[in-house]
This record gives C-alpha cells, sequence and structure tokens, in this order.
C-alpha cells in the first residue's frame, strides 16, 4: 500500500530536509513500520515526536491504510 | 474624556469591562523567562493581568537578544538575571500590575510552593525535563498549565486542564533520556516562532484566567518556516502515569544537591534544599579569603587557580568547566557545603 508522509518541521531532516515522501508498505504496516521506514526509533530518534492522522495523535502500533496521509511530529524542547 | 488603558481591550465583546476586572484579579505564574517567557510576560502585562510571578535561573546572554524580546544590550553588561531584568522593564509598562521576580531554578524541592497560589502556570521553559516536573506539580495540584515549547522553526502549544484533557506526557510520551533529542542549543531557534507560539500561550492564559467557552481543547502544532498550523486532537491515555493513575515521579526523585547540567553551558548547576538554613553572608566571606569573589546584587562569581562557579543566595551554585555532575558536586562540597 502506498502511504504519503508529511513532515512538520524541523523533524524534516529525518527525511534529507524534504516534506513529503511517498512510501510503499506492505498491507497491515504500523506506525512502527512507517518508523523503521526512516530510520526512526521512537523515544529514541532526535527530533521524532509522533504521528498524526485525520487531525489526531495516533500511536504508532496503530494500522495504517493505503492511500492515507500520515503526518511525522517533532517534539519541541525549547523556549 | 480621556479613555483608560484598556479602552481597546474593554470594548472587545469577549473580555469587557467585567473580564478586565477577573484579569486584574488574576495570578499567573511563568516559569522560564527566555523568548516564550519574556513575550508571554509582555502580552500578559500588557492585558493587565494583575500579579505575575517570573521564574528563571539564568542570566541575560549577548545570544539571547536575537529573539528574547525585553531585554537590552545593557542587562547583558550588567548580567541582569533575567526574572529581574523582565520585572524591571515590564514595571516600566505597566506599573498598575504586581510583579515578583523569583531567581530560581526550578526542581522537585520548590516546584510545588512555586504554583500552588496562582490560578494558570505557563510554559516558558528551555528543556524537558523541568516541563515533565512542573506536568506532575501542576496535575497534583489541580493547577492549569499552559505548555509552550519550540526548537528550530517549529513549535507546539496545548492547554493542561487538570481532570479534563490529555497532560503534557500524553501528548510527547515518556520524558525522553537526557541529550536524545535537539534543543536550541543543538538545532537553533528563529524568533518568529517563539512569538508566535507565545502569543497563543498568552491568549490561552487570558481564555483560562475569563474562563471562556473558546479555550483551546486540541493540540497546536505550528512551523514559521514551513508556513502552517495544525490543530489536532490527542487522547487522554488512561495508563497515563501521571494524569491517569497520579504516579509523581520526578517530584519524588528528591536527592541532595539537586544536580542538573545547563545545556549548551559547559557547566553543571547544584541546587541544594533549601531549608532556610543557607549562611550566604559567612560563605562568600569565606571565599574572598580564597579566591577573587564578586558579589553584586542577585548572586556572587568566585575564581581562583581551580574553580569557576556562581553562587545564588539561596545555596545555587553553577560550576562552569567541570567534565561531569560528580566533579561539580565535589567542587560544591569543597567550598559551599561545607
Amino acid at each position: 500500500m502506498k502511504i504519503k508522509i508529511l513532515f512538520n518541521g524541523p523533524v524534516r531532516q529525518l527525511n534529507g530536509w524534504k516534506n513529503v515522501a511517498t512510501i510503499e508498505l506492505p498491507d497491515g504496516a504500523t506506525g512502527y513500520d512507517l518508523c523503521d521506514y526512516f530510520n526512526i526509533i521512537p523515544g529514541k530518534t532526535r527530533l521524532y515526536g509522533f504521528l498524526i492522522r485525520d487531525g489526531k495523535k495516533i500511536k504508532e502500533e496503530e494500522e495504517l491504510h493505503d492511500g492515507e496521509t500520515i503526518k511525522v511530529n517533532g517534539k519541541t524542547s525549547g523556549g | 474624556m480621556q479613555v483608560g488603558r484598556y479602552h481597546r481591550q474593554e470594548i472587545f465583546y469577549p473580555i469587557g469591562s467585567e473580564g478586565q476586572q477577573k484579569l486584574k484579579g488574576a495570578r499567573v505564574c511563568i516559569i522560564g523567562i527566555g523568548a516564550l517567557g519574556a513575550s508571554v510576560a509582555n502580552m500578559l502585562a500588557q492585558a493587565g493581568v494583575g500579579y505575575l510571578r517570573l521564574i528563571d535561573r539564568d542570566i541575560v546572554e549577548l545570544t539571547n537578544l536575537q529573539r528574547q524580546v525585553l531585554f537590552t544590550e545593557d542587562d547583558v553588561k550588567q548580567q541582569l538575571p533575567k526574572a529581574e531584568a523582565a520585572r524591571m522593564h515590564i514595571s516600566q509598562m505597566n506599573s498598575e500590575i504586581e510583579i515578583e521576580a523569583k531567581i530560581v531554578d526550578v526542581n522537585p524541592y520548590n516546584i510545588e510552593k512555586l504554583i500552588t497560589d496562582v490560578d494558570v502556570v505557563v510554559d516558558g521553559l528551555d528543556n524537558l525535563e523541568t516541563r515533565y516536573l512542573l506536568n506532575e506539580a501542576c496535575d497534583k495540584h489541580g493547577i492549569r498549565y499552559v505548555y509552550g515549547g519550540v526548537v528550530g522553526s517549529g513549535g507546539m502549544m496545548m492547554n493542561v486542564l487538570p481532570g479534563e484533557t490529555p497532560c503534557l506526557e500524553c501528548l510527547l510520551g515518556p520524558l525522553p533520556e537526557e541529550g536524545s533529542y535537539d534543543t536550541c542549543d543543538t538545532v537553533g531557534v528563529i524568533s518568529p516562532i517563539t512569538n508566535i507560539v507565545a502569543s497563543y500561550e498568552a491568549a490561552e492564559t487570558m481564555k483560562l484566567l475569563l474562563d471562556s467557552e473558546s479555550v483551546c481543547r486540541q493540540a497546536i502544532s505550528m512551523d514559521a518556516w514551513d508556513s502552517y498550523t495544525e490543530f489536532f486532537d490527542v487522547d487522554k491515555d488512561p495508563e497515563c502515569p501521571v494524569c491517569g493513575k497520579h504516579q509523581y515521579t520526578l517530584l519524588e526523585r528528591r536527592q541532595k544537591n539537586y544536580t542538573a547540567s545547563l545545556c549548551g553551558h559547559d557547566a553543571y548547576q547544584i541546587t541544594p534544599e533549601d531549608d532556610g538554613t543557607f549562611d550566604y553572608d559567612g560563605i562568600v566571606a569565606a571565599l574572598e579569603t580564597e579566591g577573587e569573589a564578586k558579589r553584586n546584587r542577585f548572586f556572587t562569581t568566585f575564581k581562583n587557580d581551580e574553580v569557576d562557579f556562581k553562587l545564588f543566595p539561596d545555596g545555587r551554585a553553577i560550576i562552569n568547566g567541570v567534565k561531569d555532575g560528580e566533579a561539580a558536586r565535589q567542587v560544591f562540597a569543597k567550598y559551599i557545603d561545607r
């Protein structure tokens, strides 16, 4: 299945500074598979925060679906 | 007839003169008076919030002037603490409100005392550890907390309303290990995003103080360089250790001489438990015989052949040029905690 990925802000560094990517994942893939694709280890990878789908934060274990758009959001630690 | 200072705000229907009176009677604590905190403090003072407590541990530095409103080159020259410099500048803009400056490090010992007598706490912090601590303290005491954070050109904001909305840990997950995330010191930050996030924080604080129906219950992610703002929902996690189970790990992690690395400063900060017995005058007098001790209104700098540190009246010290926390604690034990 094809998933469109949007990288929000500085987290696009994880995609070679590009904002958008379209990737192919096997049916039944989850947010963890998406993270794997970009070498993201949730909780460990600098900049990575969480995933957003249809205006809602989702957990990495949630299943993804063909044709949908997932946003990768960073974590903001400064002030 | 001369119109009052808040006329333009009072004719704004959602506030009105009744709302203005509410703001006058309101109490807000802002923790971290850097780019976010200084902007928020400025806007809330302009809006006429009657009491502001400004908390920050740092001194104004030249690199702050690129984004931190309120501060001047003269503040840098005078080595003014940020909380005091902000109090001074804001007082010149609005002398009708009460502003209290606290030059302290926020830690498990003092956080509850600092926030439990205010209506709203606003986040201007520069690190995640203290944010997670604040999140726990606000949940424990049922205090409304406005989270805001920035890095690079991106930022986020979310209101945390204990008992109602998800908390910071529901949004960001468990506290990442120190050094496992980027900060403004490692990837930079630009001024426009700090002002955008601060503006949302200030507006949400005003709405919370007025019990407005327009209080935002979503999280906001934004980026000033990529030109987007996104509102999104976050589920309240029933398994969340903080707002789900009310377990306050950081708040209870009290250690003798609390030690923290100051990101980007090649320094460690040590904060002893403040039991009111610290003899600042006595320690400074002893330091004067052991090296070069320079005292001003806010702190004392000390240097000799082996050490270089700043000591504050509450016993907190910033030890420069040490390789790790243990080395910093050894300096602290030898020169301060004796």
